[in-house]
């Protein structure tokens, strides 16, 4: 399951309504202050401040505290101090679905345990990008959950090569897709699985002894959005929000225009599977 | 047949169709009448067929899955529309489609278990 939301799972689980859910999103809405609100309750800056370096944060992409900091109406000190109040005061999901007396606590509690050592087997892999690479960690979680789903999914386990920068132009072996992202992050994700990869994946997946080429495509079509979402999920957590276009097939060699592309290839039992990010 | 809940599937991707159908087929009680590969047909095919169920995907081209929720019930506002999230459970997607009025939300890929928890309880 590539649920990475408590509340999800616990409606997946049949613990919570769809209305309760919304209900407790509702509660941690007025609970959970942002860190503005938070400073113009407690008296530390005025709404007109507030304003100020929220336009400034959306004009630079940067965090509430440094926009604030670099105009002078928050010391470091405060920030600080605004954002352990911040952590101290938050309600959890599956706190408030407790406080709302939703569900029995050992209920709640147990589903957490579940959960968490589920979401365990999505812990980040370390890869070696450079950090002269714009979005080094956003290529470093793609490759990784790349890698991941390929083997949960359709079975393949892949040994990483190297990670190769610069790119210009994208050379794609077997069925390629490309998934764009628009929003906080512009990128294009790239995926590409030689037939052999995917008739193997289709067969884990559909149970099915025959896999047509167009199976193939669909298949790799399919991880590509299983991919990127669950990069998207991440990337919501970081507080960075992006959506994505549904995949689609490209022809290899890509030719990138005012772009440069990151590559990671994989060594599988049934050939080289690809990775790549264009930004 | 009488109490056989008729469930329309709305997904781009004819894989994990062919997946939810081979979990569904596996359940008594549900009958798929109609599949669509967009939102715009899925919209088309509700007004055709009437499902008691629909179990449609989000990111799709030509209409997603968010503004096909939201014209099926525009329609019909009784109409028990399930998303399935292929976005890994991003909060703020599961609560939008939960906003519009869709009436659960499933993860993909499909765990059989998950899928037959959500129909049951709807």
């Amino acid at each position: 399951m590539a649920v990475q939301f408590f509340g999800q799972y616990l409606l997946e689980k049949g613990i919570i309504t769809a209305e309760q859910l919304l209900k407790v999103i509702e509660y941690q809405e007025l609970q959970n202050l942002r860190i503005g609100d938070l400073a113009v309750r407690q008296g530390l800056l005025s709404e007109n401040d507030a304003a100020r370096v929220n336009q400034l944060q959306l004009s630079q992409d940067i965090r509430f505290g440094e926009a604030a900091i670099q105009l002078g109406v928050l010391e470091e000190v405060e920030v600080q101090i605004l954002l352990t109040s911040q952590r101290n005061s938050h309600v959890y999901f599956g706190e408030a679905v407790a406080l709302l007396r939703l569900a029995p606590r050992d209920e709640i509690r147990k589903a957490l345990e579940e959960f968490t050592t589920e979401q365990a087997t999505y812990e980040r892999a370390a890869f070696d990008i450079p950090e002269s690479v714009r979005l080094a960690p956003v290529v470093a979680s793609y490759f990784d959950l790349s890698l991941k789903l390929l083997l949960r999914y359709w079975g393949v386990a892949a040994k990483p090569g190297e990670v190769i920068t610069g790119l210009r132009e994208l050379c794609l072996e077997g069925n390629a897709v490309e998934v764009r992202f628009s929003g906080d992050l512009a990128v294009r994700c790239f995926l590409a699985a030689p037939a052999g990869v995917a008739v193997k994946g289709g067969k884990n997946l559909l149970e099915a002894a025959e896999i047509t080429p167009e199976d193939c495509i669909d298949l790799t079509k399919e991880l590509a959005n299983l991919v990127c979402g669950n990069l998207i999920a991440r990337l919501s957590q970081e507080g960075q929000n992006a959506t994505i276009s549904p995949p689609e097939v490209v022809s290899s060699p890509v030719v990138l225009a005012d772009e440069q592309a990151v590559r990671l290839e994989a060594a599988t039992p049934y050939g080289s599977y690809t990775v790549a990010v264009a930004f | 047949m009488s109490g056989t809940k008729k469930i329309l599937l709305v997904d781009d991707s004819g894989v994990a169709t062919k997946v939810l159908e081979s979990i569904i087929r596996g359940f008594e009680g549900y009958e798929i009448v109609g599949r669509a590969k967009n939102g715009a047909e899925g919209v088309k095919l509700y007004g055709e067929l009437h499902p008691d169920v629909v179990l449609m995907d989000i990111v799709m081209p030509v209409m997603d899955g968010l503004k096909a929720t939201q014209s099926i019930l525009l329609i019909d506002q009784r109409a028990k529309v399930v998303v399935i999230s292929s976005v890994g459970g991003a909060r703020d997607t599961v609560v939008a489609a939960l906003r519009l009025g869709a009436k659960s939300v499933i993860a993909k890929p499909y765990e059989a278990e998950a899928v037959r928890t959500v129909l049951d309880r709807l």
